[in-house]
């Protein structure tokens, strides 16, 4: 659907050259609700500017549909962003046009008759369920009901893609819950593949298939939700991931010794895997760290315990809990 | 609603004030001669007054004409005295042993009172000679000679008679036989000389008649004539004098300055609305910002038309009626292309959507060199090019174009600005749903700018405005030309101030109007 192939842009101000994103390659599948994350200054919001040729890359391509958008001009552009649409964290809208009006700019665009846009209108106004806002002003909502005409105004001219520019950031956890739900119905009802451009990992966790991690400008780390959770290999997955994190020390830090970092899935996370486990092997364990996390809907529960010391004991645990179904991974120290 | 009462307050002394500023303006207007108002008020108090006077006439005519027929009356029961006399006269002639002076004089005390009703029935045809006609005054006049020749014939036969007296007093039988016969023709010729008299009598008699027939007929135009009167009277009543008309004719009696009051009260009204922040705490009084405008600009006004009255009002009316007829076109066609050119300078600015370095710059450079000349050398510098667009170089028409020269460059710039507070987002927010650049210029720019666009539209306006108090240098008029030829050459300040007044009002009309437009258009906070 989409890929990016060495994708890097580069900015240049007072004459200084700075790679906003290196050499960025990605493939987005059709259908898929693909995650971007990274810190501020990642380069997160230029790489998907890119996608709709709001920035043109320095080099590399960017094909969607196996067609390179680099070389589009004039109508084939306009064309490009009518099927690659996009929402924005401050939302965007038209402040001196109603909910309505502002559905039906897309539409005024394409040159759609009047009677025919206003029809389509209240369908989109149905879908992100506004249709009680149509007469009124952007600055008479919500910011979670503006997001909502901007989802609206996005899905006017029937895109394949929907692009989201931390389209959550500006909005409260409960908001965001709404927004992401609605994403998420868009994705599965009407088939839209989105780019998720985001630096809170809740959004990751609660609606994508698929995440890349940007860091510096370069991709990290990249592959489903699933995976990447689970085994984050990057140094910056884990920042993110909360390995180690703002909250909590990291164990090198504390405790410069070898470790297991142990993840539990959806199915033993209800169980008392570790007590049952010192209880049969009368091994201690020195928990280091422990968290529960919601991921794509399902809780998965990770854990970085000291390895004992004993190796004979390391290999019985190991073993033990990769009988038991779950994850084991060596960490040196 | 927090304040509500003294808004309340604040609001109704404000109404106050201008229904009284402009009740006064009225009266002051109505006191001044070539005002409509003034002669309006004239008109009515002119016709109350002719009613009055018409129907004190009509009554005064009634009574004449009551004493005229009965002095015809007299006349006439006179006249038949007369004839009785006459003939009595004429009989005892026959039978040789009358008293002809007693006949004589009888015959002429009647011809005597027949002259006297005459001459009156004349004098009231002189008093009210328009109300009666043409006719009448000449059937009088007929009337009278026809007395007069009778009274001549009376006279006549008075001297034969009285002579035939003294004949026959003198009388001694021998004389008497003698000269009876030529005494006798000569009787006999008196005779007929009297039975004349008689005949001349019967038609002055007859005149009499005519006579009281006109004052017959003029009792009844008199009569019509009250009719008339009474009906134009129920119109008079059916149609009072309005309050309106009445309010204005009390301050104008008075001589009472009601817009003076009125401004005071709207000055007590401000200083309530406009009360510092600490009073305004502790009074609770809301600080009315917005209504210091309004004020203002009908304290303004009111002092301005105040003073403005008959010739100088004709005057600001046709300055005012310039500076607006050069003020208003040259601001559309300032738009007109201002408009276009402020887009073009956006969007072809660095970092916009159509970045274009080239023609920004020449564009840009082309408005400043404009806009750095004043407005009072553009116009000179202009005048050729002014008489082959225009047709001439002079005349408060041709001004239209210089100053449409001077103000668009002007426009492109106030225009720039206002497009430019635009959200950068929503710009390109427009973009990524592929729009061109004349669709967004069109669709989201000017709509998105719109409420900025009117406060500069105002803004653009004013300064025209202002450009205008120049137009006298190229032969054009206006409230500017206005002040400078009364309070520089003429030095009449007066005719300066108010001229200037004027000027302050407009500015304010316009600015007020366009803060309306703006709060109207503006949808971003509601």
């Amino acid at each position: 659907m989409l890929k990016l192939v060495n994708v890097t842009k580069t900015f240049y101000t007072d004459g200084k050259e700075f790679d906003a994103v290196k050499n960025v390659s990605l493939e987005i599948k059709k259908g898929e609700i693909f995650g971007i994350i990274g810190l501020s200054g990642a380069g997160k919001s230029t790489l998907i500017r890119c996608m709709n040729r709001l920035e043109t890359p320095t080099s590399g391509d960017i094909l969607i549909d196996g067609e390179s958008i680099l070389k589009m001009r004039g109508k084939q552009l306009i064309q490009l962003r009518k099927k690659v649409t996009m929402i924005f964290q401050q939302f965007n809208l038209l402040m001196q046009r109603t909910v309505a009006r502002n559905v039906r700019y897309p539409l005024e665009l394409a040159g759609v008759p009047r009677a025919k846009a206003n029809q389509r209108v209240k369908e989109l106004l149905e879908i992100v369920g506004l249709s009680d806002k149509a007469d009124n002003y952007p600055a008479q909502l919500s910011g979670g009901q503006k997001q909502r005409v901007a989802i609206a105004r996005a899905l006017a001219s029937d895109p394949e893609v929907l692009l989201c520019d931390e389209a959550t950031s500006a909005l409260d956890p409960m908001t965001t819950q709404s927004i992401l739900s609605l994403l998420q119905d868009i994705n599965r009802r009407l088939g839209i593949t989105i780019v998720i451009i985001t630096h809170e990992m809740a959004v990751i966790r609660q609606i994508c298939t698929h995440v890349a991690i940007l860091d510096g400008g370069a991709v990290a780390e990249e592959g489903s939700v699933d995976e990447v959770f689970t085994h984050t290999r990057s140094e910056a997955g884990r920042r993110l991931f909360g390995f180690v994190n703002d909250h909590s020390q990291p164990p090198e830090v504390e405790a410069p010794v070898p470790m297991l970092h142990i993840v539990f899935d959806g199915a033993r996370i209800n169980e008392p895997v570790i007590s049952e486990l010192t209880l049969r092997t009368g091994i201690a364990m020195n928990i280091l760290y422990a968290d529960v996390n919601l991921l794509g809907g399902k809780r998965y529960g990770q854990m970085t315990i000291e390895r004992p010391k004993r190796e004979e004991d390391a290999r019985t645990l190991i073993d033990a809990l990769t009988k038991e179904g779950v994850k084991v991974q060596e960490v040196s120290a | 609603m927090k304040y509500a009462k003294s808004r309340l307050c604040g609001a109704i002394l404000l109404l106050l004030g201008a229904a009284l500023i402009l009740t006064g303006v009225f009266a002051a207007n109505s006191a001044q001669p070539g005002t409509p108002l003034y002669a309006a008020v004239g008109e009515a108090d002119a016709a109350r007054a002719a009613l009055d006077a018409s129907g004190a006439a009509v009554t005064e005519a009634n009574d004449a004409l009551e004493r005229a027929a009965k002095r015809a009356e007299d006349a006439q029961s006179a006249a038949d005295e007369a004839l009785a006399g006459a003939d009595a006269a004429i009989a005892a002639e026959q039978s040789a042993s009358y008293d002809s002076e007693t006949d004589v004089g009888a015959l002429g005390q009647a011809i005597e009172d027949a002259r006297a009703a005459g001459e009156d029935v004349s004098a009231i045809a002189d008093a009210y000679s328009p109300v009666y006609n043409a006719g009448l005054l000449e059937t009088l006049s007929d009337a009278l000679s026809e007395v007069e020749r009778a009274e001549g014939a009376v006279e006549d036969a008075a001297a034969a008679l009285t002579a035939a007296a003294d004949a026959a007093r003198a009388l001694d039988a021998d004389a008497a036989l003698g000269e009876l016969p030529a005494l006798a023709e000569a009787q006999t010729a008196e005779l007929g000389d009297l039975a004349g008299t008689a005949r001349y009598l019967t038609r002055a008699e007859n005149y009499v008649a005519r006579a009281q027939a006109a004052a017959d007929n003029a009792a009844a135009l008199a009569e019509a004539g009250t009719a008339l009167l009474s009906e134009v009277q129920a119109v008079a009543d059916a149609h009072p004098l309005s309050f309106g008309q009445n309010a204005v004719r009390f301050a104008r009696d008075r001589a009472v300055d009601l817009d003076v009051i009125g401004a005071v009260l709207a000055l007590a009204a401000l200083a309530l609305l406009l009360a510092p922040k600490k009073l305004a705490a502790k009074w609770k009084l809301p600080l009315f910002r917005k209504g210091f405008f309004f004020a203002v600009t009908v304290a303004l006004l009111a002092a301005a038309l105040h003073y403005a009255s008959g010739e100088m009002w004709d005057l600001m009316r046709q300055g005012v009626f310039d500076t607006l007829y050069m003020t208003i076109p040259a601001t559309f066609f300032a738009y007109v292309l201002g408009l276009p050119l402020g887009v073009l300078l956006v969007v072809t600015s660095p970092g916009h959507i159509r970045p274009n370095p080239t023609l920004n710059s020449v564009v840009g450079t082309v408005v400043n060199f404009l806009r750095s000349i004043p407005f009072i050398i553009l116009l000179v510098m202009l005048f050729d090019v002014t008489r082959v667009v225009m047709g001439t170089a002079i005349g408060t028409r041709s001004v239209i174009f210089p100053l449409f020269v001077s103000a668009f460059p002007y426009v492109a710039r106030i225009v720039e600005g206002s497009l430019n507070e635009v959200d950068h987002g929503v710009i390109e927010a427009a973009e990524s749903m592929g729009s061109t650049t004349w669709q967004i210029s069109r669709k989201v720019l000017i709509p998105e700018a719109m409420p900025s666009l009117i406060n500069g539209a105002a803004i653009c306006m004013t300064t025209v405005l202002a450009y205008t108090a120049m137009a006298g240098s190229a032969g054009g008029d206006g409230l500017g030309k206005i002040a400078i030829t009364y309070g520089l050459n003429y030095r009449e300040y007066d005719i300066m101030y108010v001229s200037s007044l004027l000027l302050v009002a407009l500015v304010q009309i316009i600015q007020i109007a366009g803060n309306l437009l703006m709060r109207a258009a503006d949808h971003r906070r509601k």
